[in-house]
């Protein structure tokens, strides 16, 4: 790689990173830990939960280190009071947004938004659950659709897309009626495009897109496979 | 020394975090003598007493016994903990809340029921609209999430108490 | 909600649909243009589901994006539009000025009912003679005037529900 070295603090310490790396990806390979939630490794990260946000010396505002390029002499922090309350609020929003029901879910145990509220010491929430009537679509032959878990991080749109090259999903309508689609709004099994790859399910990182059959705590994702893949392929290209 | 006055009450929960508190093992003959239970689910008190120290509430807050309950609770406990999923975000029970409560009484007690069909009314509490977390209706001052909570952590909160320390809101916990 | 099981385009519709893209063949960010263009020239206003499943298959854009895209925005409407659209703006200073109001007596004399009269924030009902369509939109930027109400494209300052009724009668006279 012909790339321009630069080095860049990281809470203090001093990381070798290239031009044009995010403030992530120079964290990551140096060794130091950003929690993440919308992003993996090997697709395009996108910044859509805020849960990377670092602070800059010398600018005000939080930034997404998933998104923000790296700069000779930045100095990051990625862990303080103030972005502990906002990655709080960040969880407690997604928690409350739609019917996460850990309890009774294939991915307990191994979702990352349970994980992230663990990390984060979040024993409740501090705002009314919106309790939203959500439907399941399990037209699929080999998987589950459950809105009720959504956190919208659109991996699987990504990944379908960017991977599988299929673009079978995205979101659509906007705000708080934003949805997860397959095509044109219809049931994921009816899918034209769909390859029954799987790539999206194990690139999920919730129980909203599961295995068809798994029980409670049954649904382990693999997405380091997801990231290998995408590594070989870049090695490839 | 004086006893520490503690209660358990149960919601709308399948008691799964009362069994959790009874799974302490051998920790139970050393709170023994340290602690008075005089109200719950485990003792025969019928009416909730004045001036307890810790209540340990179990399951949502589903019906307007429930709530009349709680608020008498509230007045009379001076730490109240939500203890389980339930208590702290509605958990199972709230899987209803997108059903309109008539529907849901027509589909279980008539739709379903083999004989006996009709939705009882006499005895049995009127359903809220949704059931909802304790904190919704309540101040609750400590939550102790899980599917149940695992007894160390219930049995560490009323022994923070006892040492006079406050308990730890720190303490890891996770939902589910 | 919507399906494919939908007729397919007629061979006219399907031209124009060609040319539209022709038009815009290369350029970046034509698929906003295709579907304003092909909506424009539907007589009811709106994008049927065949149609946006036509313009996938000859823009090569995935179908879900195409649905992304006209779902988006509220300038694009899935559902069949009346003659006469009646848009009322729910923002905050029309809200504080009584535009619940002008929704719910709008909706009452064109006999639409008070149905699902839920916060939901968009609202969109056609009459079933498909004259009149009423619907909401977040804010038209001219709070100034609120409550404001655009009538078929034409933004209506400080109406009430007498003046609003006035314009509906007025519509409803021209039609005859």
């Amino acid at each position: 790689m012909s790339q321009k070295k630069i080095s860049i603090r990281i809470d203090g310490a001093l990381v070798d990173a290239r031009e044009g790396q995010t403030i992530l990806q120079a964290a990551r390979e140096g060794g130091k830990t950003i929690p993440t939630l919308c992003d993996l490794d090997g697709i395009t990260p996108v910044g859509g939960c805020r849960i990377c946000m670092v602070e800059v010396e010398g600018i005000d505002r939080a930034l997404p280190a998933c998104t923000s390029p790296v700069q000779e002499g930045m100095s990051v922090k990625t862990t303080t009071p103030r972005l502990t309350q906002h990655r709080r609020l960040t969880v407690e929003l997604l928690l409350v947004e739609r019917n996460h029901i850990c309890a009774v879910c294939v991915s307990n145990g191994h979702c990352e938004l349970q994980t992230m509220a663990t990390n984060l010491g979040v024993s409740t929430v501090r705002l009314a659950y919106n309790f939203p009537k959500l439907e399941t679509d399990l037209s699929h032959p080999k998987y589950v659709l459950d809105h009720n878990r959504c956190i919208l991080c659109t991996r699987c749109v990504r990944v379908c897309a960017e991977l599988e090259g299929a673009h079978v999903w995205n979101l659509f309508s906007r705000g708080i009626n934003t949805r997860l689609t397959a095509d044109l709004n219809g049931k994921w099994g009816d899918s034209k495009g769909c390859t029954g790859c799987g790539k999206c399910v194990q690139a999920c990182p919730t129980g909203a897109l599961s295995e068809k059959g798994r029980a409670v705590e049954e649904m382990v994702k693999q997405n380091e496979r997801i990231s290998a893949l995408a590594q070989r392929r870049g090695a490839e290209a | 020394m004086k006893k520490l006055k503690v209660a358990t009450v149960w919601l709308d929960g399948c008691s799964g975090c009362h069994m959790s508190l009874l799974d302490m093992d051998a920790a139970v003959i050393s709170l023994a003598s340290k602690i008075e239970l005089v109200y719950g689910p485990l003792v025969d008190a019928q009416d909730f007493p004045e001036g307890v120290d810790v209540t340990l509430v179990e399951g949502a807050v589903s019906s307007q016994d429930d709530l009349n309950k709680i608020q008498k609770i509230r007045q009379r406990t001076a730490i109240l903990v939500s203890m389980g999923d339930c208590a702290v975000t509605g958990n199972v029970p709230a899987m209803r809340n997108g059903i309109p409560v008539q529907r849901l009484l027509q589909r279980v007690y008539v739709e379903g029921a083999i004989e006996g069909k009709g939705v009882p009314t006499d005895g049995v509490p009127a359903l809220l609209k949704q059931a909802r977390p304790v904190r919704e209706f309540v101040k609750v001052d400590l939550c102790l999430p899980g599917c149940p909570p695992p007894a160390k952590t219930i049995s560490g909160v009323i022994a923070a108490v006892l040492d006079g320390r406050k308990p730890d809101t720190n303490l890891t916990v996770k939902f589910g | 909600m919507q399906t494919l099981e939908q007729p397919r385009l007629d061979i006219g519709e399907q031209a124009f649909v060609d040319q539209v893209i022709a038009d815009r063949k290369g350029r970046p960010g034509a698929l906003l243009g295709i579907l304003e263009a092909v909506q424009e020239h539907h007589p009811n206003k709106y994008l049927p589901m065949a149609t946006l499943d036509y313009i996938a298959s000859k823009t090569g854009v995935p179908l879900s994006r195409v649905f992304s895209v006209a779902t988006f925005y509220s300038l694009f409407n899935l559902k069949p539009q009346g003659d006469n659209t009646i848009c009322i703006c729910r923002g905050t200073a029309c809200h504080t000025r009584g535009s619940r109001n002008l929704l719910q007596s709008a909706r009452l004399s064109l006999g639409l009912g008070l149905d699902d009269i839920s916060e939901e924030d968009k609202i969109l009902l056609t009459t079933s003679d498909g004259k009149f369509t009423v619907r909401t939109v977040a804010c038209f930027g001219q709070c100034a005037l609120a409550p404001v109400v655009e009538v078929n494209q034409k933004i209506r300052g400080h109406v009430n529900e007498r003046t609003l009724q006035r314009e509906i009668e007025t519509i409803e006279r021209e039609s005859e």
